[in-house]
């Protein structure tokens, strides 16, 4: 290939380059219109489960505990999201103490939240009822994890005939239980809000 | 090697994005396929097993277009950083048409990204390609890091460090901002089909 040859090559690389990937290359994802950064609430705690997601380490395990803690502060008056992150405070402290012998799923776990409560705190103008319907899938997947790692628990015991691993499964699980039961609650009270709502509108509507 | 199909006209490229563990080479993934996600109809994969994590690396595949008659299609590829995982990186190295190095621009990575290109020119001799020779971008992320009082290697440093001998394209980059993200896989890309075509010669 003489050198105008592979000179008009380069050229239609990179033509094809270009209209393939724009070339807004130097724009952030994370500016706003004005050029000027965009806070992302989440992005600590993407850092710190994307870590998770390479490597389970103690110190990953500390800060996801700390990121967690601190969201749920900033969106106690949140529904949808505090029940979101109180699972990944509860997946995040059963990972915590199982370490590797945690459920190989808990981490499918965390990841799937995650990308769940990202898609509810970044997607403007989300219906509640897309949310409800959103946390509502997360809350049964984790209480059919619950229930896996109750059974796996349970029966590691019986076979062992150790009782005292069966206490501390029956405690795992009654912890897992505690979380899903008040994101349950969090969400009964949330529907009775919703229907409260509905009557009054009806009312107003005089349906 | 790419694989090319003279009958569907149709040359296939394999980019692998290396580098210490926790250097950004998913979120370049991520990046990208948020930017270009719209375009096609495959998906990012993420292989990862965590229960016996034996395969661990992320796929993006897609189809960029034609070139002189030939349609490219294009596969991104990471491996895990992680020293312990190098039997996995081998495998994703193998048939690799380009390498992009994602550095971790952080100070206290220095000597982690030193053993991780000198662990690169390894797996890549294990499958008989030189890596002086080989299609390679260097990227040297996390650049944002600086503005939070990170102490972060300067470009001069890095540079001597990892790509005196190489001389390879290099960009500063910031993969969770985006920033030089896209410039760089460009970059992969068409050193990589510049590399395949000269190889045909």
């Amino acid at each position: 290939m003489d050198r105008s040859d592979k000179e008009r090559l380069v050229s239609d690389i990179e033509n094809q380059l270009d209209d393939f990937f724009g070339e807004d290359e130097n724009v952030s994802r994370d500016h706003d219109a004005d050029g000027a950064p965009a806070p992302n609430p989440l992005e600590q705690l993407k850092s710190v489960v994307l870590s998770i997601d390479w490597e389970i380490t103690d110190e990953c395990l500390v800060e996801l505990e700390q990121s967690v803690d601190t969201l749920m502060d900033t969106y106690k008056d949140d529904r949808y999201t505090h029940t979101m992150l109180r699972m990944l405070n509860a997946l995040g402290k059963y990972i915590k103490k199982r370490k590797a012998q945690a459920h190989p799923d808990a981490i499918k776990r965390v990841m799937s939240v995650f990308k769940n409560l990202e898609q509810i705190v970044s997607t403007a103008g989300m219906s509640e009822k897309r949310k409800k319907s959103i946390v509502a899938a997360e809350i049964r997947r984790f209480k059919e994890l619950k229930e896996r790692v109750d059974s796996k628990r349970r029966g590691r015991a019986a076979a062992a005939g150790d009782t005292t691993a069966g206490q501390r499964a029956t405690e795992l699980a009654n912890e897992i239980g505690k979380a899903v039961s008040a994101a349950t609650a969090s969400l009964k009270k949330e529907l009775k809000a919703l229907r409260q709502r509905i009557k009054a509108i009806e009312k107003k509507l005089n349906i | 090697m790419a694989v090319i199909n003279i009958k569907k006209k149709e040359v296939q490229i394999k980019i692998v994005y290396v580098g210490p563990g926790r250097g950004g080479k998913t979120t370049n993934l991520e990046y990208i396929f948020s930017k270009i996600r719209h375009r096609i109809q495959s998906d990012l994969v993420s292989i990862k097993t965590h229960g016996d994590r034996t395969l661990f690396f992320d796929f993006l595949p897609f189809a960029l277009g034609e070139i002189k008659g030939y349609k490219i299609k294009t596969q991104l590829y990471t491996v895990p950083g992680q020293v312990k995982y190098n039997a996995t990186r081998k495998l994703v190295l193998k048939g690799a048409d380009g390498v992009v190095f994602v550095a971790d621009s952080m100070e206290v990575m220095r000597e982690k990204n030193v053993n991780s290109l000198k662990n690169l020119e390894e797996n890549l001799a294990f499958h008989n390609i030189d890596l002086y020779s080989f299609p390679v971008v260097m990227q040297y992320n996390k650049r944002d890091l600086a503005a939070g009082g990170i102490p972060l290697l300067d470009i001069q440093t890095l540079e001597s460090d990892l790509n005196s001998r190489l001389k390879a394209p290099s960009f500063p980059a910031s993969a969770i901002k985006g920033d030089n993200v896209i410039r760089t896989v460009k970059k992969a890309i068409s050193t990589t089909i510049l590399a395949v075509q000269q190889e045909l010669q």
